[in-house]
């Protein structure tokens, strides 16, 4: 569909012709993902205003729909604007649009930064030691840190009544502001990875989110592809930083609502985004200034606070609980401010903790730069004990991984038969 | 020439930091593509010692609708990680990391020096979640009368119950003996009268520790508390329904025990049989003259010619086995159906039923020694025969039931 799209903007010779074809395209696109990811939505809010009894057959959702529908909408964009030239060979295009490395997780390639590397890409030993380093640490961050802090988050995000503490309720919060990083940076390193592995060099998608100090500069570091896309195709269109000051502030509340219901089709959702959408938006208007005069600490405390309040909504299945957990978070409405389950989370998980909190920061590129600023005038045979090591503790961590995964379908039946 | 030699091993360093350099990438698909021969030429495991269930094995089922369902891939899914190679030396591994990293709770145990396994305490049960099997036990119970059938509930007592320390000091208190002593006040509300077996076992014999009478490793009682429970349970039932005969005495039986065979417990499996520091063995109290294989004539299922067997086909299979380590299980007996035992030298002639579960195991024939006629039954394996009904069609003079006092399984209580 988007290669018929692409090939009719091309050879449209008017302007309204190919604004249609786009248009056209866009409606399209939108379409398919409407119907599959957001039909229930929209269904089950119409029966309750309208007090309807609207009934549709479950639709199944299919995997990565919002990645690589908004990948294959900027290609047929990216023709209209020239930013690219058509891709007339109908298996290129299907390469890029489906390429597995990204397809179901992102980043979200956009066509000019892969247009090339289609067709011309090469593979060679720096591109196969660095992308099988990119997927390990991916996997690593995936396995050992985001899954074990997903139990704890899982695990507090079920609790209700007494049992769900001040502490408990920080602890859950922490551990899902980890998980949910590092399973989704970790995903986009193994996208990276496998990309190299291939040939493609793809952009990144995080830049050490957590250390930002506003949430200006956080939505720059964080799921950076999807941001660009929603500059690049939303915010600009809609006329950007032109025009007065209430329409600038339109627009960011429009994209970022827009971006929450990217995210999921739910009221939590929107109004997650529509929540960066104000804050980005006093930040614009008076906050930075102010943040500016702050002492740093401050900053990275203002930033951490309001993104983990921020991923309580997005975590919550709904706005009765997330308004809850927060009341907890702040001590409003609890009976206790730890329990047993305090110490058994912190005795259980305290190393992933300590670990995930260290690599949230840039740590690793920090000492990775100091190791080389200090190899530079060394013998090489030091390089060489530099290289070696570096290969076998990314061997030992892949063990590690296996260990781990194979630990995951652990499932007894302890009283079977006796 | 010195300077064309240092050339050489400069350029000589070069080729082999490069080639290094592969090693990761040559390493990772090596190590894939070994698991990947070494599955297809490894015959697939049906079954998990560890984990105690089967293990799904290769499919040849390719049929269009399971693949477009999807459920094919995932039937592989489970098939491929159930027959990953090495799969238990992965477990065993990331299990000792855990206990290394200091983790109070391994999959929900906690393993202390001196080789005491103590599982994670359980919270309060709400008496309305108790109340359906109360119930159910109260219309068996006015059932069995009717019938003219005496009935009796016996709470035997639980190694987690009893056995708490050592825990970590923050963690609340165990709710076990708690929650029975609600279910069994519960059915003296509604008719039904429960021995509970611990303060008898405590009257007869005062022990200092109630660790004498459990394994270390295990969810069970040892021998020695298995007798004790036996000789406890004939003297109760003496005194309340009539004489069944004196129990066996320590002086009546001889004991043997394996001293040569790792002891497999419950819950050291579940670590993996990290915990080595602990002293359980399996032993046997069993009397010589008759000895119980002498004594029984034994159906397992029901009483037809071609279902008689050899005690030895269900009792201590796993010592002919000679596999080590040996389970609880292995060295008793598995848990059945339904099994008949037909006694040649009985104390009375009452026909009696057992419904037990897995705690009544190493004294079955102890128990079955006193009766004209033993019929032990597991309902969480006895089919989808009607309790009642069988026991009306069997006309036994008594019914047992025997449970420790953790098990609150909902199919056991399933009456009718």
């Amino acid at each position: 569909m988007n290669y018929l799209f692409g090939l009719a903007v091309d050879f449209s010779k008017k302007r309204g012709s190919k604004k249609a074809w786009v248009f056209i395209a866009v409606i399209a696109n939108l379409g398919i993902l409407g119907f599959y990811k957001y039909a229930d939505f929209f269904i089950d809010n119409l029966n309750a205003l309208m007090n309807w009894n609207i009934t549709i057959a479950q639709v199944p959702l299919p995997i990565g729909i919002s990645f690589y529908t908004f990948q294959a909408m900027s290609y047929v964009i990216d023709v209209y604007r020239k930013d690219a030239n058509v891709q007339r060979n109908f298996i290129n295009l299907s390469l890029y649009i489906s390429l597995f490395p990204q397809l179901i997780a992102g980043p979200i390639v956009r066509y000019q930064t892969v247009a090339d590397q289609i067709n011309k890409r090469f593979v060679n030993s720096t591109y196969l030691v660095d992308g099988t380093k990119r997927f390990i640490q991916g996997l690593s961050k995936k396995v050992l840190i985001a899954n074990p802090m997903g139990e704890v988050a899982d695990s507090v995000f079920r609790m209700s009544g007494g049992d769900l503490t001040t502490a408990n309720a920080w602890i859950g919060i922490l551990a899902y502001t980890l998980q949910i990083y590092f399973d989704f940076s970790g995903y986009s390193d193994m996208a990276i990875g496998l990309g190299k592995l291939f040939g493609f060099d793809f952009e990144e998608n995080f830049r050490y989110p957590y250390a930002s100090q506003s949430i200006s500069e956080f939505w720059r570091r964080w799921h950076i592809s999807l941001g660009n896309w929603f500059r690049d195709y939303v915010y600009f269109p809609l006329g950007g930083n032109r025009g007065d000051t209430w329409t600038i502030y339109r627009n960011l509340l429009i994209v970022w609502t827009l971006t929450g219901f990217w995210h999921g089709a739910s009221w939590t959702f929107m109004a997650w985004g529509l929540y960066y959408g104000i804050i980005i938006s006093l930040e614009k208007f008076f906050l930075l200034n102010i943040l500016k005069r702050l002492w740093r600490p401050l900053r990275h405390i203002y930033v951490l606070l309001i993104v983990m309040i921020g991923w309580v909504f997005f975590r919550a299945n709904d706005f009765a609980y997330a308004i809850d957990y927060i009341q907890t978070l702040f001590t409003i409405s609890t009976y206790n401010i730890y329990n047993e389950k305090t110490f058994l989370y912190l005795f259980n998980n305290w190393y992933v903790f300590i670990i995930a909190i260290i690599l949230a920061m840039p740590t690793y590129p920090l000492l990775k730069n100091k190791i080389q600023t200090f190899l530079e005038d060394q013998r090489k045979e030091l390089w060489m004990a530099r290289d070696l090591l570096s290969s076998l503790t990314y061997l030992m961590f892949f063990i590690l991984i296996t260990m781990y995964l194979v630990n995951a379908t652990y499932n007894p039946f302890i009283y079977f038969r006796f | 020439m010195r300077h064309t030699i240092l050339s050489f091993i400069s350029g000589f360093k070069v080729v082999i930091m490069r080639k290094l350099e592969l090693l990761l990438p040559v390493g990772m698909f090596s190590i894939l593509v070994f698991f990947g021969i070494w599955h297809v030429i490894d015959p697939d495991r049906t079954s998990s010692e560890m984990e105690n269930r089967t293990l799904t094995t290769f499919s040849r089922d390719f049929s269009v609708d399971k693949i477009v369902d999807g459920s094919r891939l995932r039937e592989f899914e489970t098939y491929y990680t159930d027959q990953f190679v090495l799969r238990d030396t992965w477990m065993k591994g990331y299990k000792q990391l855990q206990l290394s990293s200091g983790k109070p709770f391994v999959e929900n145990y906690h393993a202390s020096p001196g080789g005491w396994i103590v599982s994670i305490p359980v919270k309060k049960i709400p008496e309305e979640l108790m109340m359906p099997k109360v119930k159910a036990l109260q219309l068996f119970s006015e059932n069995l009368e009717t019938e003219g059938i005496e009935f009796s509930f016996w709470s035997l007592p639980a190694k987690a119950s009893y056995i708490r320390t050592p825990v970590p000091s923050y963690m609340s208190e165990d709710q076990g003996i708690a929650n029975n002593n609600s279910f069994l006040s519960l059915m003296e509300e509604n008719g039904v009268k429960p021995i509970k077996l611990y303060e008898k076992m405590t009257e007869d014999f005062p022990i200092d520790n109630p660790r004498e009478w459990f394994f270390q490793t295990d969810h069970h009682w040892n021998m020695n508390g298995a007798f004790k429970a036996y000789q406890t349970i004939i003297n109760t039932y003496n005194l309340k329904f009539g004489n069944a005969g004196d129990p066996l005495s320590q002086d009546e039986v001889s004991s043997e025990c394996l001293s040569n065979r790792e002891f497999a417990g419950s819950w050291n499996k579940q670590l993996y049989m990290l915990v080595q520091d602990h002293h359980d063995q399996i032993c046997y109290l069993e009397p010589q003259n008759p000895s119980f294989d002498e004594q029984f004539t034994i159906y397992k299922g029901e009483m037809r010619k071609e279902n008689i067997i050899e005690r030895s086909e269900i009792f201590a299979t796993g010592i002919k086995e000679e596999e080590e380590p040996i389970s609880f299980a292995k060295a008793y007996s598995f848990d059945y159906g339904e099994l008949h035992f037909i006694n040649k030298a009985p104390k009375t002639d009452q026909r009696v039923l057992m419904i037990k579960d897995s705690y009544l195991n190493p004294i079955q024939y102890h128990m079955a020694s006193h009766f004209a006629e033993t019929t032990i039954v597991d309902l969480r394996y006895f089919g989808e025969y009607s309790l009642l009904n069988y026991i009306k069609k069997n006309d036994f003079d008594h019914v047992m039931m025997l449970y420790n006092d953790r098990n609150f399984d909902d199919e056991i209580y399933i009456l009718d």
